[in-house]
């Protein structure tokens, strides 16, 4: 399983993986299918979503399979 | 040979770094924020790295940070944004027209009610004069960093401190301080306004909108932003709420490297060599009775000069000038406001050096003026 977060533009999503690779996290951002706007990819560590609230970066999660 | 003593209005010479930057965007980059290949994604991450160098500057954070036109664009988004449901709204006696038209242009259809504040020398009596005219529907203060004409600096911390306490929000012109001195949002500012291709030697064209957050802007333009491209709703989310089309990637590259510029040499060095220059060029004219220099012993000035010549009209003064090769502005620099506040009604010649600027240069024009004239 991994997350996948929605982010709502682009700006948000570059935000969210500058933090996350500075605190030594594995992210990937692919330009989502279906709708303009990026997700972020991520392991399933709980400690993800928390550390974007503490940093007031908004997105919505999602929980899926992804090979 | 061509001096330009005019770069108040646009810095030139360029540096040799934003050049180089210019031609690096036009051959790398495209669209940001607008698809998942390799260009659009590269030039996605550069933009953001302009947002950061940008944010960094002005202590702000990057999704704060606005690209736009200039600086005019960005006192419009502020000042109708902010005003949109109406309100009082003061502005000061030394206002461009950037913001003074916005304003002036509410205030005359009914939608809000405007109040000038008179500028003094003394920066005290000037925070007075703000304060005076705060009522209890007060939305917002404008105010410029410094004067375009005749480059007084208006005490912003002062003015910030008021507005902090009565919740007013701050929108600052920082056209002519941007590079020049510290501009900073926790000077007590909510929203800098600012030109890309002034003293953050950029190109034409490019401009900044930095907020801290705190008012909500209501967009003046509706459009493409590369996200939620489904909704007819225009997205909320700064930037990209302010930010319909695309952006001037270039111009945005060019203001990244401007800073980088800007910051290599600091600001307080770029200050000290504009000042010298400037108080040499006042220095060797003070003594000619046929020249009025527009300078107080009670304020501070950024490096702008401002002066007449007894009988000769600005413009008149300039092209003589223009034609020994001396590039500056004469007339009222679009600021009608601060004309009326200095009273002159023919305006004025403008001296703007740069940090490419020499003062040998300068103590020629001086030199040149008292000759001519």
């Amino acid at each position: 399983m991994k997350y996948i977060f929605k982010m709502p533009s682009y700006t948000y999503a570059q935000k969210a993986v500058r933090l996350l690779v500075s605190f030594g996290y594995k992210c990937e951002l692919k330009r989502r299918e279906g709708d303009c706007g990026y997700d972020l990819f991520t392991d399933k560590n709980p400690d993800i979503p928390k550390l974007l609230n503490k940093y007031n970066i908004p997105y919505t999660l999602q929980e899926e399979e992804y090979n | 040979m061509i001096v330009n003593f005019d770069n108040a209005a646009t810095t030139f010479p360029k540096p040799v770094m934003v050049k180089k930057a210019v031609v690096s965007a036009m051959e790398q980059l495209t669209s940001p924020g607008r698809g998942g290949h390799p260009l659009g994604m590269k030039t996605s991450e550069m933009v953001y790295s302009a947002r950061e160098t940008a944010a960094d500057f002005f202590g702000s954070q990057p999704e704060n940070v606005v690209f736009t036109l200039n600086c005019t664009h960005a006192l419009n988004m502020a000042i109708q944004g902010i005003m949109k449901n109406g309100g009082h709204l003061i502005i000061s006696g030394m206002e461009h027209n950037s913001a003074a038209r916005p304003a002036a242009k509410l205030a005359k259809s009914s939608k809000i009610k405007l109040s000038i504040a008179e500028v003094y020398a003394e920066a005290e009596k000037t925070v007075e004069s703000f304060r005076r005219l705060i009522r209890s529907d007060t939305k917002a203060i404008v105010c410029t960093m410094a004067s375009n004409v005749t480059g007084q600096i208006m005490p912003v911390g002062e003015i910030g401190r008021l507005c902090q306490s009565r919740n007013i929000a701050f929108i600052v012109d920082a056209a002519q301080t941007s590079g020049i001195i510290d501009v900073n949002l926790s000077q007590g500012i909510n929203i800098i306004c600012t030109a890309g291709h002034k003293s953050l030697y950029g190109i034409t064209g490019s401009g900044l909108l930095i907020s801290d957050g705190k008012f909500p802007i209501e967009p003046i333009m509706q459009g493409g932003t590369g996200s939620g491209s489904r909704s007819l709703e225009q997205p909320t989310l700064l930037p990209e709420a302010l930010e319909s089309g695309t952006v001037g990637t270039v111009g945005i590259m060019s203001i990244k490297a401007g800073i980088e510029f800007v910051r290599k040499i600091g600001v307080n060095k770029i200050f000290a060599h504009e000042d010298k220059i400037c108080r040499r060029f006042v220095s060797e004219l003070k003594n000619n009775p046929k020249v009025t220099i527009y300078r107080s012993g009670f304020a501070e000035y950024v490096p702008i000069v401002s002066f007449n010549i007894e009988g000769i009209h600005s413009e008149k003064a300039a092209s003589a000038l223009a034609a020994e090769g001396f590039c500056l502005r004469a007339g009222y620099h679009c600021a009608a406001l601060a004309h009326s506040s200095l009273g002159t009604e023919n305006g004025t010649v403008r001296f703007s050096p740069s940090v490419f600027s020499r003062e040998e240069d300068a103590v020629r024009l001086a030199h040149l003026i008292t000759s001519v004239f």
